[in-house]
């Protein structure tokens, strides 16, 4: 199954620059942190192509950054990452949980790598994967931020943020609802 | 213990705490039962779980005298699972272990 991230990366560099500035021409672009999260590129110059864009239009949102990918892979002819995969496949994401400050939060991906090894030795959760998000928030002070993981079953794809989850934790559907309210 | 599947519990490496331990060991036992819940969405309750676990040992390797470490048991996972030896580790998890060995020798 050809994955977004490598079928992106091995596009034709004027391709993807054009792809980028088409789907992100009515949106404002996710930021570095999102877009670098979002998809993992193989060489310093995609990367700062992908940058650039970003930057010509800063607003955070890991939405934005799927909808700008979808557009990219729609133009590309690109099968999207977590489709015909056996077991049916499923993505969950825990709730939000405050940090305070962004340092307490590096233990975190790491945290999350190694639980994602433990599950790996584990008779029938060898392709699953947990990945950790952090997202800066202002209100919780200088450098505060919230993080949730989110964690997939299936053939779990390299990123599996450009999925939306379709299972979440009690208090992440709490959270939800109390947004959406 | 009504086990299905034979237990496995698995130990990740140590995690380093003690720059803030009261607020990281906080922030550890949320995520640890924040991925329990997306687990048992995903697989079921009580198929695999993780367990947070901050010891104090004389084989420690932080300075505050702790080794923190989550571990992931499969099977029917008891709520003590942190009590039980774990049968397999994390690559990481042995490299340390190793390390830790060698320093001692």
């Amino acid at each position: 199954m050809t994955t977004i991230a490598s079928a992106v990366t091995d596009a034709p560099f004027d391709a993807l620059f054009a792809g980028w500035r088409r789907a992100t021409e009515t949106m404002s672009a996710p930021t570095k942190t999102t877009l670098t999260e979002a998809l993992p590129l193989h060489s310093e110059e995609h990367r700062n192509v992908w940058t650039d864009g970003a930057n010509s239009g800063m607003e955070t949102g890991l939405d934005l950054a799927i909808r700008a990918l979808q557009n990219l892979r729609d133009e590309l002819g690109i099968k999207p990452q977590g489709e015909a995969t056996e077991p049916p496949f499923i993505v969950a994401e825990t709730a939000r949980l405050s940090v305070g400050r962004l340092g307490d939060a590096a233990i975190l991906p790491f945290v999350a790598s190694e639980i994602q090894e433990a599950l790996r030795l584990i008779p029938g959760c060898e392709t699953m994967c947990v990945r950790f998000f952090q997202i800066q928030d202002e209100s919780k002070g200088p450098g505060g931020s919230e993080i949730y993981f989110r964690i997939a079953s299936g053939r779990a794809p390299e990123n599996i943020f450009a999925v939306p989850p379709t299972v979440f934790t009690q208090r992440a559907q709490e959270q939800r609802n109390t947004e959406s309210a | 213990m009504t086990t299905e599947i034979p237990f496995l519990a698995c130990e990740t490496a140590h995690i380093d705490i003690s720059k803030d331990p009261a607020h990281l060991e906080s922030l550890l036992l949320n995520v640890g039962k924040e991925i329990n819940a997306a687990l048992a969405e995903i697989l079921g309750e009580g198929v695999v779980r993780v367990r947070y676990q901050n010891i104090t040992s004389t084989r420690s390797i932080n300075r505050d005298g702790t080794m923190p470490i989550f571990r992931v048991s499969a099977g029917y996972a008891p709520e003590g699972v942190s009590m039980l030896p774990p049968v397999k580790m994390t690559p990481q998890c042995k490299e340390q272990l190793r390390d830790a060995t060698s320093a001692a020798a």
